[in-house]
């Protein structure tokens, strides 16, 4: 059972990484649009829409990550009366997982009828639609398991972060 | 049912869910799902992945990360040191001097991070405790770091301004520049404030400050103010390739967000501040919010459209219209709203929530969209400093052990008044909002 635990744990800083590599990846195409157009007259027709799916994969491996790590956004006001390890807290993580579960579900069926019908994605530089389906199905999936884990077996798990973490959602 | 009663258990289920603790984006997805199930029944549910899939895939949004990146190199590298002693240096040696730096700092600081919580922590842990020391009040300090963080969502680069020009259909572009006026005026209206407040009671900031010794030790390393301006320089290059580079036609916000994690990489290698380490720390870290921020957009876009589809909205917008009210009227009752509300929830998932709703009205109404949005945003930040629940108060109540929450409230309700203050202002003058983006 550990060693499954480390194999899941190795899987989400695997696909964590490959997120990270998709931001490098959209800045380098991003300054060989700008320098293409400006330096050599001749702008790509394939960077923006490379932009858009790498930024679907950077969401979809990034989320099992943060998942993992306790740092999605939420209003904490009653969990903070609520001590860690808590039925109400697990009850929460089991939530989440199911409501990760239905996504994935319906995004499976999705993602078989347009291999099925050979769905391609709009723009100029076009993939099959089931790249990006898959890719939300993916990255759901994980993190539904991560909640799962954490709902399950929550005190093998990293706790919830500070709510006045200086990497707090707002902008 | 009623188009009311529709709104009322939407945002009313919602709410809920989102009180209870569970992730934000947990909270959409629920209620999306559920609410597809009872109004359009199995077929939804390929249009629900569908928007999950597009969004993520949105363009517009890789804006966001690139952004964030940037902030990230430049909090990371520390290069901010270096403009903390510079313009520490050029504001001289007046009374309450740190609390003009602190203004400055996250004025600019706001422009290069976007982000209020970041600049808060920051100033909490850098500039506070030097205050303190210096015998400045703890309050009037905190007043000024609150103040000057919550330009950060102002001030381009702005990562709400993005999401609300994506979700409105208003150009990002306008939106971003539309908030450097503000963003300033907000700035000078604190200075103001601070230089009032010292003079009816000098208490507030020791006499003949002795010069700073923050990071560079002393007088002699802080040299002339020629050097401190030519050390800024690097920094108004990163401004310019953001924020020049938008307003002159030349990127998009996204190719300037590129250009501007070009600009803070060079400017920390200038400064022998950059690593492989720090790099990495940076992108791992702007790649965590980036999904922070991505996966609520992404779970909650069909939302709207399922509010859309039931005709609440439309039916919404033709009760406001009906009522005959003055449009300054029925603006000000369109931000009471998201003032109180931003009080209790996360500015991101209130934005998410109330710009379907406001959009039509916003149209229906009359109003200018880059002046009602601007002015959407100063109100949201005000949620962020407002008791009890502001998150920008609990980072600088984290970042400052010395000061206790209470006392940090209390540093908070000046700067409520300053932005209120500010919103009316920009409420009666548009073209202090709306006058720069016109230029584009």
């Amino acid at each position: 059972m550990r060693q499954v635990g480390a194999l899941a744990d190795l899987l989400v800083r695997i696909a964590f990484w490959i997120a990270a590599a998709a931001l490098v990846v959209i800045l380098a195409i991003t300054l060989v649009e700008i320098t293409m157009r400006y330096v050599f007259g001749a702008p790509t027709m394939w960077v923006s829409d490379s932009v858009r799916y790498l930024l679907a994969y950077l969401i979809m491996l990034g989320l099992p990550e943060v998942t993992r790590s306790r740092e999605h956004v939420s209003i904490t006001l009653v969990l903070d009366a609520v001590p860690s390890g808590h039925w109400y807290r697990r009850a929460l993580l089991l939530v989440s997982a199911a409501a990760c579960a239905a996504v994935v579900y319906f995004a499976i069926d999705v993602a078989m009828t347009q291999v099925a019908r050979n769905t391609f994605t709009q723009g100029t530089w076009r993939i099959p639609r089931v790249w990006i389906t898959g890719a939300v199905a993916a990255g759901f999936a994980v993190a539904g398991l991560v909640f799962l884990a954490q709902g399950l077996a929550p005190r093998r798990l990293p706790q919830a972060k500070p709510q006045a973490a200086p990497k707090r959602v707002e902008a | 049912m009623e188009w009311f009663l529709v709104l009322l258990t939407f945002f009313g289920a919602l709410l809920a869910l989102m009180l209870t603790g569970i992730n934000v984006f947990v909270a959409f997805l629920i209620i999306n799902l559920t609410a597809t199930g009872l109004l359009i029944g199995e077929r939804g549910f390929g249009l629900f992945i569908n928007s999950v899939a597009d969004s993520t895939s949105n363009g517009s949004y890789a804006t966001i990360p690139l952004f964030i990146l940037m902030g990230e190199i430049l909090f990371r590298s520390g290069s901010v040191d270096v403009l903390f002693d510079s313009v520490d240096r050029l504001v001289g040696r007046v009374r309450g001097r740190l609390y003009a730096v602190v203004i400055v700092i996250a004025t600019i600081f706001g422009a290069l991070s976007g982000a209020a919580v970041a600049v808060s922590a920051m100033l909490g842990r850098s500039a506070m405790p030097n205050m303190a020391a210096r015998g400045y009040s703890p309050k009037m300090s905190a007043t000024v770091i609150l103040a000057g963080a919550s330009l950060a969502p102002i001030i381009p680069p702005s990562l709400l301004a993005i999401i609300i020009g994506s979700l409105a259909d208003v150009s990002i572009s306008g939106l971003l520049i539309a908030g450097i006026v503000p963003g300033i005026i907000v700035s000078l209206m604190t200075g103001t404030y601070v230089i009032l407040s010292v003079m009816r009671d000098p208490t507030l900031a020791p006499p003949d400050t002795p010069p700073d010794d923050t990071t560079s030790g002393g007088a002699a390393a802080r040299g002339s103010a020629l050097g401190a301006v030519i050390r800024m320089v690097p920094f108004m290059f990163i401004i310019f390739m953001v924020m020049g580079m938008i307003m002159l036609g030349i990127a998009t916000p996204g190719e300037s967000a590129a250009t501007g994690v070009i600009g803070a990489t060079l400017v920390a290698m200038l400064y022998r501040r950059a690593s492989l380490g720090m790099l990495l720390q940076a992108l791992t870290s702007a790649t965590r919010l980036s999904v922070m921020i991505m996966v609520i957009v992404a779970s909650s876009t069909l939302f709207s459209q399922l509010v859309a589809f039931t005709g609440a909205s439309q039916a919404l917008v033709g009760w406001a219209t009906d009522l005959g009210l003055p449009p300054m009227t029925m603006f000000v009752v369109l931000m009471a709203l998201p003032l109180i509300l931003c009080m209790f929830i996360d500015q991101i998932a209130f934005l998410l929530m109330a710009v379907p709703l406001y959009d039509p009205l916003v149209h229906a109404l009359g109003y200018d969209p880059i002046w009602f949005w601007t002015i959407f945003l100063v109100n949201l930040t005000v949620g962020g400093v407002t008791p009890p629940f502001g998150y920008t108060l609990f980072a600088l109540s984290a970042a400052a052990p010395n000061l206790s929450t209470a006392q940090v409230f209390r540093a908070s309700y000046p700067v409520v008044v300053i932005f209120l203050a500010a919103m009316t202002l920009f409420a009666l003058v548009p073209p202090l909002v709306t006058w720069l983006p016109g230029m584009l």
